[in-house]
C-alpha cells in the first residue's frame, strides 16, 4: 500500500497552510469539486513523495462542510493509488464496519490528469482509492 | 416521549450515549445534521451502530437512505424488523 496523499479539511486555507508551515507559493494547483463543492488545493512534499490536498468548503451545503465547522482544521483521510477500484469497492463492501461513501471522477492535472476516486469509511477512518484514468 | 418499541430503544441509546438524556425531549422533532449532532463521520458511526445491533448493512451512496439518518422517525423505518 502506498499512501498517495493526505487529505486535510480547513475552513480557513491561510491558518492551514500556517499551521503545516507552508503558504500560498506551495501551492500547485487549485481545483474546484463541482460536486462535492470543495475548492482543492494540492501541494506536494517532495522530501515524503507525499501530497497533500487540503479542502475548503465552499457553500452551505459542500461535502466537508460539517468537518470543517465542528473542527476547523483536521485529517480528513488518507488517499491510496490503485489500479483495482471495482475489487477494491466489492472487497470492502463485505467488510463489517466498512461502508462506501461514494464514487467521483474529476481531474487533478498534479495526479496525472482524469482521476476516478472511491471513498470509503472503515468506522472513522476514511479512505479515498484513487485510480488515474489518463 | 411515548412508549418505545425495542427497535426504537436501541437507537435512541445511540443518541443519548452522545448527546445525554435531554436528546429525549426532541428526538421526533429534530434534523440531526441541521441541528449539528451528527456530520458526515457521525453517520458513518450511525451506519456501524446499526450493523452491530440489527445486522443490517446500510447503503450510504443511497440519497433517499441518507435523507433518512437525518430524522429518528424515517431512521426507525429504515432498518428493518
Amino acid at each position: 500500500m502506498k499512501i498517495h496523499h493526505i487529505g486535510i479539511v480547513t475552513s480557513d486555507m491561510d491558518e492551514a497552510l500556517t499551521a503545516l508551515d507552508l503558504d500560498r507559493n506551495n501551492v500547485s494547483e487549485v481545483v474546484f469539486d463541482p460536486i462535492q463543492k470543495n475548492n482543492l488545493y494540492f501541494i506536494h512534499l517532495p522530501e515524503n513523495d507525499l501530497w497533500l490536498e487540503l479542502i475548503e468548503p465552499m457553500s452551505d451545503d459542500a461535502s466537508t462542510v460539517r468537518f470543517a465547522q465542528k473542527n476547523g482544521l483536521g485529517l480528513h483521510h488518507l488517499e491510496i493509488g490503485t489500479d483495482e477500484l471495482e475489487a477494491v469497492e466489492a472487497e470492502y463492501q463485505t467488510r463489517p464496519g466498512a461502508f462506501v461513501l461514494g464514487r467521483y471522477t474529476i481531474t487533478v492535472n498534479s495526479f496525472g490528469g482524469q482521476i476516478r476516486t472511491l471513498f470509503i469509511a472503515v468506522k472513522g477512518l476514511i479512505l479515498e482509492f484513487v485510480k488515474v484514468v489518463k | 416521549m411515548t412508549e418505545l418499541s425495542e427497535k426504537e430503544k436501541k437507537i435512541v441509546r445511540f443518541f443519548v450515549e452522545r448527546e445525554g438524556t435531554g436528546i429525549l425531549e426532541e428526538i421526533r422533532d429534530i434534523d440531526f445534521l441541521e441541528v449539528g449532532i451528527m456530520d458526515s463521520l457521525d453517520i458513518v458511526s450511525l451506519a456501524v451502530f446499526i450493523e452491530q445491533e440489527f445486522g443490517q448493512k446500510i447503503d450510504l451512496t443511497n440519497p433517499q437512505t441518507m435523507l433518512a439518518l437525518r430524522r429518528f422517525d424515517s431512521l426507525v423505518a429504515l432498518i428493518r424488523d
